[in-house]
């Protein structure tokens, strides 16, 4: 690691300054993600700008009638919080399903979202590529890539690696995003940016902005979710594909479908048609099919990631029998 | 073998396991030597390239730096004869540059970007096939094709057994590359007195190997040298070179301070030792009656920018076809080639499960198109105890290889038969399994069986010290390294029970070269076959020296210990208390003995039979393991529990082997793109099946108190097992490993394609 | 180790370990473990992935286990460490500490102190765990010798012997 300046400011607004103070600066949670970059060499700044004495990001409160849930909450104070019940209990799943109870313990919501992504060339310290300011990408030839995007990829093909975007997608969460003027809420959706507007970001946060919290709209009570993700190993490992489904049964059809994919694209994959193609159904296994084979109609991957395709779809299926099933 | 043991054979505690449970075991990297600095290395970014010009101004400069080291500083001697402390010429990528030492981490660390290196790149191979063929890019003058020559043993007449062969069966299997990577990674102190060196590393020969490779390295004597080696986390058949060891003590020579390193785990994936990839060619031909009568197996093995052991993992690749079935014929032909990958060498099982892989897989796609049961076809056909058809070839009076090809030679000891019928009884094979490919339903079940042989201990020569001091202890001495596995228990047992004496009061010493006798390298499952056959040796001799001092001080001839008295033979009323004995000892006692184990007329190997369940998603190509049925024969077993520890951790180290490990290489660069647990894919906590471990075989005429070879035959089936069960459960055969579910994936949608 | 100098960019952090609150200048670069090891000599966390991949480097942080290696000392400064050397102290630790040797929940021995760590912090939230949520409580946690099966076996033994008391 390269020596940094590590800042410890008290308030979200004196964070925001020491962003705003000139040279390179990156927001620090927990840092499990930022640590492994600053090990690697493949990314450096000169000054860390730490979020731990910060108590306001800490909080989960209502909001109307849903829940706020500040951006530096950890991933175990998610897996193990009562309010993520009934709808929400999707989110809980899925941060327990991240990575280990150690990691848990150091990682947060926010950090979680921010994420870079896990392309083994682009985490290589030896290898240049895109991402880094690089003229090309090297991983696309590669027959070794575990994480590259199968869709909605062009020059970069680093897929997105968030175990908790896709079910927050599923739940239509907005962010809430401090900068120098104050605070912004946007939906998800639209934080996530793919490689044609900027091949080196992966969501629309400037330098000196600070995602502060994530805000989980009201949802029907007897609305269910998912989260499924096939990866190499059992546990501790990020996903090859990952799907989040959700919906409510009502008189033996489905309601209010939700399907996000993860690990498949540079950025979060919702699949509006797909979910658009179960709304109102029943759930058999004919139709299963035909919404996983649309979630990935506009799949295009390369010779090495075809397998993905393969996997994502039995997975999709998977997912819709899950909920279905109750 | 006749008298009841009383300690061997007994689940006697892991010795020093509440000290490693506490944090109070003291591995190479916990050690610190007053005014030590900390050293780091600077890696070659190319496959191959020369160091035109090497500029460490800046970087000697730096803050803290005591001193860079570069090729200009190692110019005493090699250490292997392909490999320097440090080289003009860097051959993959990762390739040791410099080395700097600083007085903190960081300091060295930062030191590393400092040095400007001027390299002249050039051409790189990263394919065996294409190493070897005649416009290659050289990686080592003399060029790529190791030894300039392949490996060939071959017994009876291999084309006239194809000529008679009914039908010939044939197939190509690949495995790539794995790491073994301990949980410690490699570390080396180093300090000099004077002239002298002391060097703590992490090792498997502190004799054997690191001394001397050491004093080729430093230019100085072996006996100026003293090698140490502490606890050990985790050998695994690594960590025997000592290009880090070498680095360090010249570091330490030109600073004038202690000096150490450590790896870190990216460093220890790429410039530590794996396991080489290789391509495996077999060919079987079978008679009417379906018995093997023509074994021919072609290996192409990369072993990466240093051979190190590369040689020996090619030759293993042959054992298992050569001789594991029956069969007048057989010859295997191995060729290592040199490419620019990081450097092969020994990994648990050397080549011997990649040859078990290719054997195991076709004999079991053989037994399935003659429509006979694996196991029934494996019962018939394994090689029996009275060993292969066929001439020995060994001069009389000469030790029998225990790899060996000739045919004509018994074993000392085969469990084989016993290992599949207790396997296949526990596990239920008859019962349960039915015909491949006929399970349906999203999730289906399977099962397989492979079997292994494989040395039996044999090791090197041998030596221990057994000295009884005369406050009732015995002090054990051996050169050889515990690895971790447990030597230093099985070897306190061995020598507990030929004292007759209780475990509590033998202490040993190992892995010092001030303090033991020389000892082989931790290798080929050797320590408790051999280095054990010299403990036990040592330890008679002090007892029979005890047992005169005895007699003398009772004057009679003759005494013999009963319980806690000397008693005089043949007048049961004169006896003497241990204590009285002890105390009036004119001196210690001591035993020594030198051997090399083996035997002119027999073949010592270790047999194991393996039984696997597997799940396969056929839609995700997923494999879950279900159930494992380990059955070794490794002779008497000194202490139970300890070594179901070992098999259940062989089997599952192999298994992560077979479904998921794979260090992968970015074929554009030579970068190696996952030096890490996490993208490695290392065995989690979760991920583990029950392993039920057998021994169901008797004791080795050879062995001390019985015992052959444990730590490597667990590791031999177990990817031909895992496939066998794949293919039982979805009828599609996998023929490389790792099984990922893009393999299997493939596998299947290969199958269909065909089948349309 | 040797004390940096200051004005080249290290800074005081108050670290409390053990129960001792230590004052030390570091680089703010340094990891937790970095610090425990070569400045405090407290060598029961190993260091092995420097990634918070395999557990081997585990301490308690305010009585949570996490992986020394992947936090750096200032952000640990403020915050109550326990290292196996601190927790042995602990009456709990005995039962742990016999489980693993009756269990032989080891082989070479160097996962061994963080997998302790942390067992102690599962057993503590489940006294009585079922063994799959006792492998998911430990999955952050690399045996490479792949002692699995044992260190299940002692982990659980240790809960047993933790009940009986």
């Amino acid at each position: 690691m390269k020596a940094f300046a590590f800042l410890e400011p008290a308030s979200v607004g004196e964070a925001v300054t020491r962003l705003a103070e000139g040279g390179s600066a990156r927001i620090i949670a927990g840092g499990s993600d930022l640590l492994g970059e600053l090990k690697e060499g493949t990314a450096h700044y000169e000054r860390l700008v730490s979020l731990g004495r910060i108590g306001s990001l800490r909080a989960i409160a209502p909001a109307g009638d849903g829940l706020r849930i500040g951006a530096a909450v950890t991933l175990a104070e998610l897996e193990h919080e009562r309010r993520l019940a009934g709808p929400y209990r999707l989110l809980a799943e899925a941060a327990r399903g991240v990575a280990t109870p150690e990691i848990r313990n150091q990682g947060t919501l926010g950090g979680n979202l921010c994420q870079r992504p896990r392309c083994l060339h682009y985490r290589s310290p030896w290898i240049d590529c895109l991402k880094k300011g690089g003229t090309d990408c090297p991983a696309k030839d590669s027959e070794h890539q575990p994480y590259l995007a199968v869709m909605g990829a062009s020059d970069c093909f680093a897929a997105h690696a968030s175990d908790l975007a896709p079910p927050l997608l599923a739940l239509d969460a907005a962010v809430v995003v401090a900068g120098p003027a104050g605070e912004r809420t946007l939906p998800l959706a639209e934080f996530f940016t793919g490689p044609e507007r900027d091949v080196r970001r992966e969501n629309v946060l400037g330098p000196d902005e600070v995602l502060t919290a994530v805000v989980l709209p009201g949802r029907a009570a007897d609305w269910r979710g998912t989260y499924l993700k096939a990866r190499e190993r059992t546990a501790g490992d990020f996903p090859l594909v990952s799907v989040a489904f959700g919906a409510r049964m009502e008189g033996g059809v489905l309601r209010e479908v939700r399907l996000v994919l993860g690990g498949v694209a540079p950025v979060p994959w919702p699949c509006p048609q797909a979910a658009a193609l179960l709304e109102g159904q029943a759930p058999t296994a004919e139709i299963a099919a035909r919404a996983a084979e649309a979630a990935f109609e506009s799949a295009r991957p390369l010779a090495g990631s075809a397998y993905k395709v393969q996997l994502g779809r039995a997975l999709v299926t998977r997912a819709i029998e899950q909920v279905a099933a109750g | 073998m006749e008298s009841p043991l009383h300690i061997v054979g007994t689940d006697a505690l892991r010795q020093g396991l509440a000290e490693k449970v506490r944090g109070d075991a003291r591995y190479t990297a916990d050690l610190k030597r007053p005014g030590m600095l900390y050293g780091r290395i600077l890696r070659c970014p190319h496959p191959h390239a020369r160091v035109r010009a090497i500029d460490t101004a800046a970087a000697e400069r730096a803050p803290g730096v005591h001193a860079v080291l570069t090729h200009h500083d190692a110019t005493h001697g090699r250490i292997d004869a392909d490999l320097a402390a440090l080289d003009p010429e860097l051959r993959y990528v990762g390739d040791e540059v410099a080395a700097v030492a600083a007085e903190t981490p960081a300091q060295a660390e930062d030191a590393l970007a400092l040095i400007r290196v001027d390299y002249e790149v050039l051409p790189a191979v990263f394919d065996a096939r294409e190493a070897l063929a005649p416009d290659a890019p050289a990686v080592h003058p003399g060029g790529n094709l190791v030894d300039g020559q392949r490996v060939i043993v071959e017994r009876g007449d291999l084309a006239r057994g194809f000529a008679e062969a009914a039908q010939v069966f044939e197939g190509t299997f690949r495995t790539q590359v794995h790491g073994p990577v301990g949980m410690e990674t490699r570390a080396a102190l180093a300090e000099w007195e004077g002239d002298h060196v002391t060097v703590w590393k992490t090792s498997r020969a502190v004799h054997a190997m690191d001394r001397p490779a050491l004093s080729r390295a430093l230019g100085i004597p072996p006996e100026r040298i003293r090698v140490i080696c502490t606890n050990m986390g985790g050998g695994f058949g690594n960590k025997d070179e000592s290009r880090l060891a070498s680095i360090v003590a010249l570091l330490a020579r030109k600073t004038g301070r202690p000096v150490r390193i450590e790896y870190g785990r990216a460093e220890e994936f790429i410039a530590g030792r794996n396991r080489q990839s290789t391509e495996n060619h077999l060919r079987i031909g079978v008679a009417a009656d379906g018995a093997p009568v023509a074994i021919e197996l072609q290996s192409v093995m990369n072993a990466g920018s240093y051979v190190a052991s590369g040689r020996n993992v090619t030759r293993r690749i042959g054992q298992g076809p050569v001789y594991l079935y029956r069969c007048p014929n057989a010859r295997f032909e191995g060729a290592t080639a040199y490419t620019n990958r990081p450097p092969g060498g020994s990994f648990r099982g050397l080549g011997a499960p990649l040859g078990h892989f290719a054997l195991e897989v076709l004999i079991d796609e053989i037994a399935e198109h003659l429509g006979v049961d694996p196991l029934d076809y494996r019962l018939r056909y394994q090689v029996p105890p009275e060993g292969q058809p066929g001439q020995r070839t060994t001069p009389p009076g000469q030790h029998i290889p225990d790899e060996p090809v000739e045919g004509g030679v018994p074993f000392s000891s085969n469990g084989l038969e016993a290992c599949l019928l207790a396997g296949a009884e526990r596990f239920g094979w008859r019962e349960r399994r039915q015909p491949n490919g006929t399970a349906t339903g999203p999730r289906r079940r399977g099962l397989g069986v492979a079997m292994g042989v494989y040395k039996g201990g044999v090791g090197r020569e041998a030596q221990a010290l057994v000295r009884i001091a005369r406050d009732g202890k015995a002090h054990v001495a051996v050169g050889v390294v515990d690895v971790g596995q447990g030597s230093t228990t099985i070897l306190a047992q061995i020598a507990a029970e030929a004292l007759q004496m209780p475990l509590e009061r033998v202490e040993m010493t190992m892995a010092d070269t001030a303090h033991t006798p020389p000892g082989h390298i931790t290798a080929g499952s050797s320590t408790t076959f051999s280095t054990g056959n010299a403990v036990k040796l040592a330890a008679e001799s002090a007892r029979n020296r005890l047992l005169e001092h005895a007699a003398a001080m009772m004057g009679v001839a003759n005494a013999e210990l009963q319980g806690d008295r000397f008693v005089a033979r043949g007048d049961e009323q004169r006896s003497l208390g241990i204590g009285e004995v002890l105390e009036r000892l004119p001196e210690d006692v001591q035993g020594e003995a030198t051997l090399v184990v083996g035997s002119s007329e027999v073949i010592v190997n270790a047999f194991a039979a393996h039984f696997c369940e597997v799940e396969v998603e056929p839609d995700s190509g997923r494999i879950r393991i279900v159930r494992y049925v380990a059955a070794q024969d490794s002779g008497r077993i000194v202490n139970p529990r300890m070594a179901v520890s070992q098999v259940s951790g062989g089997v599952l180290q192999f298994l992560g082997i077979a479904l998921r490990e794979e260090l992968l290489l970015d074929e554009r660069s030579g970068v190696t793109l996952n030096p890490s647990f996490l993208e490695h894919k290392s065995t989690a906590f979760v991920d583990f099946p029950p392993i039920e471990v057998l021994f169901p075989a008797g004791p080795d005429p050879l062995g001390p108190f019985g015992a052959k070879a444990l730590g490597e035959p667990p590791v031999v089936p177990v990817f031909a097992a895992v496939a066998n069960a794949v293919a039982n459960a979805i009828g599609v055969r996998l023929h490389e490993v790792p099984f990922t579910p893009k393999r299997v994936l493939a596998a299947i949608n290969a199958q269909q394609g065909s089948a349309r | 180790m040797n004390e940096p100098k200051p004005s080249d960019g290290t800074v005081e952090i108050h670290l409390q370990v053990n129960g001792h609150t230590h004052a030390l200048r570091v680089e703010p670069r340094t990891t937790l473990l970095e610090v425990l090891r070569e400045r405090l000599d407290l060598t029961g966390a190993k260091p092995a992935c420097d990634r918070g991949e395999c557990g081997a480097c585990a301490v308690l942080l305010d009585e949570q286990p996490v992986n020394a290696c992947h936090w750096l000392a200032v952000q640990a400064a403020g915050h109550a460490i326990v290292t196996v050397e601190g927790l042995r102290e602990r009456p709990e630790f005995r039962p742990l500490q016999e489980a693993f040797v009756a269990q032989d929940g080891g082989q070479c021995g160097y996962c061994t102190p963080g997998f302790a760590v942390a067992a102690y912090a599962a057993l503590r939230d489940e006294p009585d765990p079922n063994p799959l949520a006792l492998r998911w409580a430990l999955v952050g946690h690399i045996c490479r010798c792949n002692a699995y099966e044992a260190i299940l076996a002692a982990i659980q033994d240790a809960g047993g012997r933790m009940r009986s008391r």
